[in-house]
């Protein structure tokens, strides 16, 4: 539904360039969600600003559906615009203080072509759905909490009847009580709308709970992209290993075994040469130093339903081999 | 509970770019350099503005200047040296050639150069405007900070309000009638400061540098009182609590510092509306500025004179926020940053 | 409306308002009233004092000062709004149209610069160019103060709008396809309209000081016209044998100006007041007890109050916390749940509008004895606690190099001097595992990574070896491979140290890897304390519903979600905080519940729970 075929995002960085965003691919199926994970600082929010339009792709295109969604100008950018919402991550700063809810949800539904009686029936029925209530219509964002917020925004995002939603960490402001509510209502709106869902979020766990495919970023690339229980249960990439080696859990996992990252995330602006995560990777050159091939080159996604970007990959690297650089 | 506590190890991408000394200087060079090809921009919009001041003029200057029973000869004379006679290209290839020379022209009044002019008063202005800036500063950190700490809490509601309305009314009594009650109280009834001119050495300076400053000082310190509150909320402030810092500790590490940041970063415009100011209290004061020469001159319409002071003037007060923006970086190290 | 009344409530507000009402009715019916008198001369009356008729005296021509500065009140008030208005709006319109100009960067900050500039420029100076260009008049002046105001107020809403675009209900406004004016309309004006407002008020107010000061200097209107300026330029000049008629109209000028810009300023201000803060009553403190060294803190029954516009509330209502010397706590609960007041009652790090009470708060003793004096209690209490804040960026002096803010605590407080808490910086710098720490002292918190700039943060908490380290929410912010290594390098200080720490945070399985005791917090109360090893199997329903709510990596079947809000701390409900959302919810529930023991080291406070125990020990009872 929505493709992005080998997109690079740009940006200035003092007297230089930095590419937050390097050659990406990504598919988000029709009425499926796929998963975009990443550390801060991964590109994985610049490819969500990319592919709603809110940065300008430097290299590479934007699809949706059949349209090329970074080729449209002018007035065809701005009804394709419609078909594409998102959900942003503040729900402080996603509504506007001085409208009412009512209005702010009956102007999304009003641009699909909807008369002025029609979009506030649609509106009532979305305050309805959320569960909100009817008398959300007239009071102001301020009089509601962030999960209610959350779900003001949501129901905005579905009001303009879209095709695809970029949900950009939308619980990650949230209380986990709170959260849990707004998760259940995306996914069960999603299946009654059937609309397609590009989740991104820097929570495995959430990622988990949501999607059916999931890639993982790192450094503007994506490292590891595959049907969520494949890269749940058996991740490829070093990376996806250690982050999700990293997550805690109550009781502990089974088999958790660790393996140890040299140092934070590096500045996205002065990325290490060959692959990017050699700095950093338990598998490769730093600890193996015959393995010069992880800081020389840069490895490529593997073909196939669970493809990864790496020279050393898990399934081949024997367990013992992992666990004695342990 | 796999916790495991690995070896320390060496952080490989953190020391970035060796030591942190010479990236400093690199730094600083970058910044200094920006800041001085910004300088040398404005210098040369300020030079093409005032050129076309004459330009700008409704009319026909020189008529405008002589009236209406000027004699042709008087009238060509005044075209001439109003450099009118020629085209406009040349006629500014000609003033920004004289500019860089420091050649501003000669007055119309007085046949003296201006440049010499403004040679000769810039001194004082200087003085009575830094001085002024001085007691803005002083008064409006002190008074500022130390009102911001007592009313921080919101319990001394007498003093909050106190502050609020005396700096209110302060900073809405014109320059002028300052500077004249100040004559009125301190020249004449008690006769301890002279009235005017520039002759008694310091004494002569202190009731022109009171009335310029008291306005900027009541408004910059509105301002510093806010920022004071503004740097008491911020977690930094805590962090210092946290270490059970005194009171006074704590303000004068961690909040002054970041109050004098804002307070500079105003510094340009309180210099502004202090320069402003200047203008005027010369007048009252006789003191012999650039202020009483501008206020003169545009009287007469003398515009070499107007020219050439309003074109030093805001060199000067590009000069000083340039100088301002130097501080603000050798105090806030972020600034040095690239594209900030 | 209601709020902008409030606005108004204070004395100086009203003096403001009384003030500007009666000059606008002075700028309205001063012609009609005294036209005739500030007019017409009669020099047989020239230069007379004061007088009842004649408050101010009269001027050199006979006529009526206090009638000439009532009549010139509409003409001066008129130039001073035009000037005002018109640059407010100008500026504004200048002000967005930069801001819009967002595809174009180098377009935009040439703008900028241009704007910062002229701001720097004197607002007089710009005015008297105008005049000299314009002629002087009285409209030439009203012109070029204009045009002086015109930077600041375009700079103004330059960075105001700017900051409006890119919040997110504008970009959810082009997402929806609108169109771009209908964007600024809808969504950018109305959220900057107040600021404008406020700031063409000001701007009136500069006016009015900056028309009159032409008009002194004779650059503005012209006789016979006159206004405010040239009456007080008139009375300057005899202002040592007659002050009144200086004096008046100079009042005049002050006296308005004053309040249009205080009024402005507490329109202003509104949005962001603070908090109007009673005194409260005195707090309780931690004693120092010498005896059992096993115990590091021990509190019973903490309640902590604010004062606040609304009445008091109670966020924190009696908990009770016994820390152990080298053992891990962590208190666990959402936002509203009084964990980190808790947390900050202990560190006594409140605000002054907080009020601490306890039944019993004591804490281990220095070997000296008790803390006498205020300066020797700080010495005291920066030895027995630390503290980590959760972010890292903001707890860091931004110009202060990590070193010297790293050492601080130490050398205030043990007297070191620079070089030895240089060298203790270092130290303990290399034990949070920072590389190069030798370097690193030098640096400033921007030059530092957000994992490291917490180890930092980390080391200050723990410069002097602290009894107790309060760690709130110290990972919330990090990624997770930063966060996992902050929890090794917290246990590992715990371990290598004996430190005690309470670690605070949301999150159930950060606190089940960290912790060895737990508290779960709800409500103001503590409504479960286990061992960390049984978070998988809590007992109160709050906490069985809070982990079945939270998703895991295994999580594949639906989440659990919790019906309703976490409640607000200004209205808990008398009984168990959790009632309104609770499954299991019965009568009972309206009244207080406390903690009790269903195990070894767990407790929790539910009228269920205690039916359990109350069933068992009937069984237990007969047997």
């Amino acid at each position: 539904m929505l493709r992005l075929d080998d997109v690079t995002v740009r940006f200035r960085a003092g007297r230089g360039w930095f590419d937050a965003v390097r050659g990406v691919d990504l598919e988000v199926p029709p009425g499926g969600t796929l998963g975009l994970v990443g550390e801060s600082g991964s590109g994985k929010s610049t490819v969500a600003k990319a592919a709603a339009g809110f940065v300008p792709v430097t290299a590479g295109r934007v699809f949706l559906g059949d349209m090329e969604l970074s080729a449209q100008r002018g007035r065809a950018l701005r009804s394709a615009r419609r078909r594409l919402q998102v959900v942003f991550q503040d729900p402080y700063a996603s509504l506007n203080p001085r409208r009412s809810v009512g209005e702010i949800i009956t102007q999304a539904a009003s641009t699909t072509g909807r008369t002025r009686v029609e979009s506030e029936r649609r509106t009532h029925e979305l305050l309805d759905r959320t569960g909100l209530g009817a008398r959300a219509f007239h009071r102001y964002p301020h009089e509601f909490s962030g999960g209610q917020r959350q779900r003001i925004a949501i129901a905005r995002a579905l009001a303009a009847d879209p095709e695809v939603i970029i949900a950009d960490e939308p619980t990650s402001a949230l209380d986990v009580s709170v959260q849990a509510a707004v998760l259940e209502l995306l996914r069960e709106l999603q299946e009654e709308t059937g609309v397609s869902m590009l989740f991104i979020s820097h929570n495995l766990a959430v990622v988990r709970a949501v999607a059916q495919r999931v890639a993982v970023m790192y450094l503007g690339r994506i490292v590891e992209i595959g049907p969520s229980d494949q890269v749940f249960s058996s991740p490829e990439h070093p990376y996806t290993r250690t982050l999700l080696d990293a997550v805690p859990e109550i009781g502990g996992r089974p088999g958790r075994t660790r393996l140890a990252l040299g140092d934070d995330i590096p500045d996205p602006r002065f990325r290490p040469s060959g692959c990017s995560f050699h700095t950093r990777c338990p598998v490769g050159v730093r600890c193996d130093p015959e393995r010069t091939v992880c800081s020389d080159e840069e490895p490529t996604l593997t073909l196939g339903d669970h493809m990864v970007a790496c020279h050393f990959p898990l399934s081949v690297t024997s367990r013992s081999a992992v666990n004695g650089i342990e | 509970m796999s916790v495991a506590v690995g070896e320390p190890r060496v952080s490989v991408g953190d020391v970035r770019a060796g030591a942190p000394r010479a990236v400093g200087l690199r730094r600083w060079a970058r910044f200094i350099a920006r800041r001085a090809a910004s300088l040398l921009v404005i210098a040369f919009i300020l030079i093409v503005a005032t050129f076309f001041l004459v330009r700008l003029i409704p009319g026909d200057p020189a008529a405008r200047l002589l009236g209406d029973t000027a004699t042709p000869d008087a009238y060509e004379m005044v075209r001439e040296r109003l450099g009118l006679d020629e085209p406009v290209l040349s006629q500014l290839v000609n003033y920004v050639g004289g500019v860089v020379r420091f050649d501003l022209g000669t007055s119309l009044v007085s046949d003296f150069s201006v440049a010499q002019l403004i040679g000769e008063r810039l001194g004082r202005s200087m003085l009575l405007a830094g001085a002024g800036t001085a007691l803005v500063l002083l008064t409006a950190m002190v008074g500022g900070v130390t009102v911001g700490v007592m009313t921080v809490t919101g319990r001394r509601r007498g003093l909050d309000n106190s502050f609020t309305v005396s700096t209110g009314l302060l900073g809405s009594v014109p320059e002028y009638v300052l500077a004249t009650v100040l004559v009125l109280v301190f020249g004449i009834w008690l006769g301890w400061l002279p009235v005017a001119g520039a002759d008694a050495g310091l004494r002569s300076l202190i009731l022109p540098a009171v009335a310029v400053a008291v306005r900027p000082a009541a408004t910059l310190a509105r301002i510093v009182r806010l920022e004071t509150f503004e740097a008491f909320s911020q977690d930094f402030v805590r962090t210092g609590r946290s270490k059970r810092l005194p009171t006074i500790v704590l303000v004068a590490r961690h909040v002054v510092p970041n109050v004098l940041t804002s307070a500079l970063t105003m510094g340009g415009v309180i210099l502004g509306s202090l320069l402003g100011g200047a203008v005027v209290v010369e007048t009252v004061f006789a003191w012999p500025g650039l202020g009483t020469a501008l206020i003169t001159a545009v009287r007469a319409s003398d515009y070499p004179t107007i020219q050439g002071i309003v074109l030093v003037l805001g060199i000067a007060v590009v000069l000083l926020n340039t100088i301002i923006d130097l501080v603000l970086a050798a105090l806030d190290p972020r600034r040095l940053q690239d594209g900030v | 409306m209601r709020n902008l009344l409030g606005t108004f409530r204070s004395v100086p507000s009203i003096a403001a308002l009384i003030v500007l009402v009666l000059i606008l009715f002075a700028a309205i019916f001063g012609e009609p009233l005294f036209g005739d008198a500030a007019r017409n001369p009669d020099v047989l009356n020239a230069e007379l004092g004061p007088s009842l008729a004649q408050p101010f005296g009269t001027d050199q021509l006979g006529r009526d000062v206090f009638a000439r500065t009532v009549v010139s009140a509409g003409p001066t008030l008129l130039r001073a709004l035009l000037s005002g208005l018109g640059a407010a709006a100008v500026g504004t319109v200048l002000g967005v149209a930069i801001s819009l100009q967002r595809g174009r960067p180098r377009l935009q900050s040439l703008a900028q610069r241009v704007l910062e500039t002229s701001l720097a420029f004197p607002a007089l100076l710009t005015a008297i160019f105008v005049t000299a260009v314009l002629g002087s008049s009285g409209s030439a002046a009203t012109i070029g103060i204009g045009l002086a105001l015109i930077p600041g107020l375009a700079r103004l809403a330059q960075s105001m709008s700017a900051s409006i675009v890119e919040r997110d209900f504008v970009r959810a406004a082009e997402q929806l396809g609108l169109r771009r004016p209908k964007i600024l309309f809808r969504e950018v004006v109305p959220n900057l309209a107040e600021t404008m407002v406020t700031a063409a008020a000001s701007a009136t107010a500069l006016a009015l000081i900056a028309v009159s000061a032409l008009s002194f200097l004779q650059l503005g209107v012209q006789a016979p016209d006159f206004d405010w300026g040239t009456v007080l330029a008139a009375g300057l000049s005899r202002i040592y044998s007659a002050p009144w008629a200086a004096l008046g109209p100079a009042a005049f000028i002050t006296v308005t100006g004053a309040s249009i810009a205080y009024l402005a300023d507490a329109i202003g201000r509104r949005a962001n007041r603070r908090a109007v803060i009673a005194a409260t009553g005195p707090s309780a403190r931690p004693e120092a007890v010498t005896g059992d060294d096993d115990i590091v803190l021990d509190v019973r029954g903490l309640s902590v109050s604010f004062a606040t516009p609304m009445g008091e509330v109670t966020p924190v209502r009696g908990v009770d916390l016994t820390v152990r010397r080298g053992e891990i706590v962590g208190i666990v609960g959402e936002s509203g749940s009084g964990k980190s007041v808790t947390s900050m009652a202990i560190a006594e790090l409140l605000p002054p509008n907080a009020r601490v009470r306890a039944d019993r708060w004591t804490m281990v003793a220095p070997a000296e004895g008790e803390p006498a004096d205020a300066a020797s209690r700080r010495r005291w209490m920066a030895q027995r606690i630390g503290v980590v804040f959760q972010d890292a960026m903001t707890s860091l002096n931004p110009a202060m190099r990590v070193g010297r803010q790293i050492s601080e605590s130490a050398r205030v407080h043990r007297g070191l001097g620079r070089s030895e808490a240089q060298a203790l910086a270092v130290e303990r710098l290399g034990e949070v595992r920072v590389a190069a720490p030798e370097l690193r002292v030098g640096q400033f918190p921007h030059e530092f990574s957000g994992g490291m700039r917490q180890r930092v943060v980390i080391a200050t908490g723990m410069i002097n070896h602290p009894d107790l380290l309060i760690a709130d929410e110290p990972t919330t912010a990090l990624d997770v491979t930063v966060q996992d290594e902050v929890l090794a390098l917290l246990r590992h200080l715990n371990r290598q140290d004996g430190s005690s720490i309470v670690f605070i945070s949301h999150d159930l399985a950060v606190v089940s890897e960290l912790c060895d005791r737990v508290l779960v917090m709800y409500g103001g109360t503590i409504v479960e304390e286990l061992p960390a090893d049984q978070l998988a199997e809590p007992q109160h329903p709050y906490t069985r519903a809070l982990l079945a709510a939270s998703p895991t990596l295994d999580t594949v079947q639906h989440l659990a979600a919790i019906p309703g809000n976490p409640p607000d701390p200004a209205m808990y409900p008398p009984g168990c905080p959790f009632a309104p959302r609770c499954p299991h919810v019965s009568d009972r529930c309206a009244e207080p519940v406390s903690l009790v023991s269903v195990g070894t080291g767990h407790r929790v406070a539910c009228v269920l729970a205690a039916d359990d125990r109350a069933d068992s020990s009937d069984v237990e009872v007969p047997a």
